[in-house]
């Protein structure tokens, strides 16, 4: 790691952390179980873009801070163990903003990144469709040319907080696959979602929540200047962010405040030698994610890695979940535990099923 | 992988793998006693006190150094007690101040008259640090002097139950932070031990089933199979990632909480995978693993004992627990993210 020292590290954390203490005293929110799909607060999201904790790693010259990798790591599991509400800004931070700075044309940059950084503009994601789960070249939505831009036509879903969403980007394809390369003919679009021709229907969570949406694309017209990153590349460009979008604190964290609960509470919850074992679990998993993160930091190959932490942090956060649960009796609706038993089933599917990630470390082991 | 890549010299680490490859198999006749081979190749080359001060004779290496290097002695369960000479009986004589020759080992006991010493039967000195409530003594030994006993843990090594002279060779009254040091350094020689013995594991899954044809095709080719050695996998890089933070951890000291809690973290950790690569690994070898035909059983057996030795991973669970219990509130996020 250069440039950035470890004593910066602990500073950053210490002036995030302070800052979050002070919004729970004041009861600014309430910490959240999966904050991240959960929490959607604007106003909260614009403090911390404030602070220069959105879009930190966007460079200087489009409106970001220009920090490190590590950095944001730091910052985005601080929020993660308060439970803070940052759902609104997550995706545009997390994968919009490098998509846009690694793949984006200058004009894309100068539109979005500033506003990112403001924490004022949010993103979702078009990937799976309703035949396009973890086969993600399957996808059927199509770009057909037309003068000035590209017509998009098909249906996502899952799209998480689209109906919240300033605008997503989408994967669609624009050529037929060639025979032997199925991964080829397709290409990313970014979708304003108020655009004529979207509609956003609600599917809602078996807890009762609306996050996720089905988004329906009527022949939206997208600008050839909203293309993102080359026709046709729109594969490489997707799996070549996987490493970030897997290993973050936020493949672990998920339930952090179920367990924090477990030693406050003293409800005759876990018995002592399974929290241990949770405890010691998700502190070497946390330094298995931040040593991926540095990885990344120094722009290494991180793919297994990642996939490893995603693996276990997803099965751990169900873990915490169980634990919790198997000690309790009377579970009510909409507490912390009751929310998280809803959320749960989802930990091990968003952002690569557990299956997947298995057969991408097979094939890194040489075992496929 | 590369074990400890960010804190461990690149060339430090091939010297380590380079020298534990020539680590041999037992003899017929003595299958589990001491490779004085390589036993000489450590002494010549100062890695058997590779933690030692300069001023003891030792190589000055730091503690994530001894780590990688048990790592490297994991994975060849290789037959010297590299870990107890260095880490342990070395500590100890430095911090009581007393010389000492010839291969040491140590050990922890709450009696002066009887121990279980690993490798006794094959030391010069054996350093033993009694404990009864109220105090501690730690007592210098000359192996000739003693009444041994050869014992053997699950996996053959020499565990070996030893009545103590009345009389030993030096005797000092030490703290209590001693007696409590070297149960987390016995932790992390255990540790990282463990981190070396689930990589080979690991290593021999992937060569078994890649060669191993059923059905018309190496079995590797189920999908049931690759994910029994993935998650094999998933154990050995959390108990490296848990192991080598351990080792930068306690740089500056052992008794401070956060190097108690990656120590006893790393120890739960590496008990646990231990779990998932017995189990998963004999599985994928089918029954020939489990015979003395094949060199399986040599890191399944010495998995399992390690984790039960210097206390058991239930224990560190427990202490795990305990360090966390004992601050409030978000005590345990600060533990968890203490040295980055």
């Amino acid at each position: 790691m250069d440039a950035v020292t470890r004593a910066d590290l602990a500073e950053l954390r210490r002036r995030v952390r302070l800052f979050l203490r002070k919004k729970l005293d004041d009861g600014a929110f309430a910490p959240l179980i999966d904050p991240w799909l959960t929490g959607w607060d604007e106003v909260f999201s614009a403090e911390l873009a404030d602070r220069g904790w959105v879009g930190a790693t966007i460079p200087k010259q489009y409106g970001g801070q220009g920090r490190s990798y590590v950095e944001r790591f730091v910052v985005t599991e601080e929020l993660l163990a308060h439970g803070a509400p940052v759902a609104a800004h997550w995706i545009a931070d997390r994968q919009i903003a490098p998509s846009l700075l690694r793949f984006g044309s200058e004009d894309l940059k100068r539109r979005y990144l500033p506003d990112i950084a403001r924490g004022r503009c949010f993103f979702a994601i078009g990937m799976s469709e309703p035949d396009s789960g973890s086969d993600l070249a399957s996808v059927r939505t199509r770009a057909v040319q037309v003068p000035g831009g590209w017509n998009l036509s098909g249906t996502k879903v899952w799209t998480s907080n689209a109906h919240r969403a300033h605008a997503f980007f989408v994967l669609a394809r624009t050529s037929p696959p060639e025979q032997s390369r199925r991964h080829s003919g397709l290409s990313q679009f970014l979708v304003d979602l108020r655009s004529a021709g979207v509609t956003i229907r609600p599917i809602y969570s078996m807890g009762g929540h609306h996050h996720f949406n089905e988004v329906h694309l009527d022949a939206v017209f997208v600008p050839d200047a909203e293309v993102i990153g080359t026709i046709g590349d729109g594969w490489r460009q997707v799996t070549s962010e996987l490493g970030f979008e897997r290993s973050g604190p936020e493949r672990l964290m998920s339930t952090f405040t179920l367990l924090t609960e477990q030693f406050t509470a003293r409800s005759g919850g876990y018995s002592a030698t399974t929290r241990g074992q949770t405890v010691a679990h998700l502190a070497a998993l946390r330094q298995l994610s931040f040593g991926v993160a540095v990885e990344l930091h120094e722009q290494r190959d991180a793919d297994v890695g990642a996939a490893l932490v995603k693996l276990l942090g997803t099965k751990l956060e169900g873990d915490i979940v169980e634990d919790a649960a198997l000690a309790a009796s009377d579970i009510p609706a909409g507490g912390p535990l009751g929310e998280a038993l809803m959320q749960r089933a989802g930990f091990t599917l968003r952002g690569g099923a557990s299956e997947v990630l298995r057969g991408v470390v097979a094939r890194e082991l040489g075992l496929r | 992988m590369n074990f400890l890549n960010a804190d461990v010299d690149a060339e430090l680490l091939t010297l380590f793998r380079e020298i534990f490859a020539k680590a041999q198999h037992g003899s017929p006749t003595e299958p589990n006693g001491l490779d004085r081979t390589l036993w000489s190749t450590l002494q010549e080359t100062g890695l058997s006190r590779l933690t030692g001060s300069e001023a003891a004779g030792g190589s000055a290496g730091t503690v994530a150094d001894g780590a990688a290097m048990l790592h490297a002695a994991g994975y060849s369960a290789a037959r010297v007690p590299v870990g107890e000479h260095d880490l342990l009986a070395g500590w100890l004589a430095e911090t009581a101040d007393v010389t000492i020759s010839g291969l040491a080992t140590a050990a922890s006991t709450d009696s002066h008259r009887s121990a279980v010493i690993p490798w006794a039967r094959f030391a010069d000195t054996a350093m033993v640090l009694a404990s009864t409530p109220g105090s501690h003594e730690l007592m210098v030994f000359d192996t000739s002097g003693c009444d041994i006993t050869a014992g053997a843990n699950l996996a053959g090594e020499p565990r070996d139950a030893v009545s103590l002279p009345a009389v030993p060779v030096h005797a000092v009254t030490v703290g209590p932070e001693v007696a409590d040091e070297f149960w987390f350094r016995t932790a992390l020689l255990k540790s990282a031990l463990i981190a070396g013995g689930l990589a080979r594991v690991l290593d021999m899954c992937i060569e078994h089933v890649t060669t191993r044809v059923q059905f018309g095709k190496p079995i590797a080719a189920l999908q049931a199979v690759q994910h029994l050695v993935v998650d094999i996998a998933a154990q050995v890089r959390l108990t490296e990632a848990a192991v080598e933070h351990a080792a930068r951890q306690v740089a500056n000291g052992w008794s401070a909480q956060p190097a108690r809690f990656a120590v006893a973290t790393a120890r739960s950790v590496a008990g646990h995978a231990a779990t998932v690569a017995v189990r998963n690994g004999h599985q994928v070898h089918g029954a020939i693993g489990t015979t003395t035909e094949h060199r399986l059983h040599e890191f399944t057996t010495r998995l399992l004992a390690w984790r039960g030795e210097g206390g058991s991973t239930a224990e560190w669970d427990g202490k795990v627990d305990d360090l966390v219990s004992a601050g409030v509130g978000v005590r345990l996020w600060d533990l968890i993210t203490e040295g980055g």
